[in-house]
């Protein structure tokens, strides 16, 4: 490493102005790569739908359903956010999310098949509320964080009152959760 | 203890390379163009710290074809973002010690 020489000491001034540019540009860039609207979105309508679906033709439809709604949305997000950054210059490496993703599918299939009771009720939610917390840390994104969390606390409510159709309210309040936050974000970055 | 100064890398501290790895540290890539127009550079500018931060094995640039449209993609190495990291700290621990010794 080449050490700046004692007599190049920098003036505090220059050291505190160079930390604020270097967070500005962060942040800047950190708001350029903001994209998770769209899988919030998404996501958010389909798990709708899908409470929708098992009240209509029963619980046993959402497995053949998430099958091909899972890794379709995935499809879907991966498309925008591949035209995205070749749209703006700017992007991060696709393999988080696709590890992510993987294990939120394993985790509420396995969960949702295997799983009994509550586990199987509220299982395959929870494990996309935790890897919700998951895609927040990949974005640094505190928004997607509280969505999680806010995931977290429906799941939590419904496993303390268990209310008749459970399965289906858990759909029906994260993906208001999920698709009220992703209009949201997408219009307060779009004001910005 | 040595001062905070003698902690700063010159390849890195100087202000157009810091900015570049900036952005490289939110993002994992970024094209010319995108980091031209966020730091606010000329072409040439950001040629020569680009190639500057590059020989010191700090950033990678690929050169890729998008039809037939040639595009320079900037991606950090881990030793760009661990001296990133370091020059941050460098930074912080500078001004720490200032605020330690002003009343």
């Amino acid at each position: 490493m080449k050490a700046l020489r004692i007599d190049d000491e920098m003036r505090p001034a220059e050291a505190a102005s160079l930390l604020e540019q270097a967070e500005h540009r962060r942040e800047r860039a950190q708001a350029d790569l903001d994209a998770f609207w769209f899988p919030l979105v998404l996501f958010g309508s389909l798990s709708m739908v899908a409470a929708g679906l098992s009240l209509a033709v029963g619980l046993d439809s959402l497995g053949l359903f998430w099958l091909v709604a899972g890794p379709g949305g995935g499809a879907l997000t991966a498309r925008h956010y591949i035209r995205r950054g070749r749209r703006l210059g700017v992007g991060r490496v696709g393999w988080p999310y696709v590890a992510v993703s993987a294990a939120l599918m394993i985790g509420a299939f396995l969960t949702g098949g295997l799983g009994t009771g509550l586990v199987q009720e509220l299982g395959p939610v929870s494990c996309v509320a935790c890897c919700y917390l998951g895609f927040a840390w990949i974005e640094r994104s505190v928004a997607v964080a509280c969505v999680a969390l806010g995931m977290g606390g429906v799941i939590a409510a419904l496993a303390l009152l268990q209310p008749p159709a459970t399965v289906e309210l858990a759909l029906l309040g994260t993906g208001a959760l999920m698709l009220t936050s992703g209009l949201f974000v997408r219009y307060r970055s779009e004001a910005a | 203890m040595t001062h905070p100064s003698l902690q700063l890398d010159n390849t890195v501290h100087q202000r157009v390379r810091l900015g570049i790895l900036s952005v490289l540290a939110e993002a994992d890539e970024a094209d010319f163009a995108y980091l031209r127009n966020a730091l606010g550079l000329t072409d040439g500018n950001l040629s020569r710290n680009l190639a500057v931060l590059e020989q010191a094995g700090l950033v990678r640039i690929d050169k890729r074809f998008e039809g037939r449209k040639p595009r320079t993609w900037v991606s950090p190495t881990k030793e760009g973002r661990r001296a990133f990291a370091a020059e941050i700290q460098a930074l912080r621990d500078l001004l720490a010690r200032v605020d330690a010794v002003e009343p």
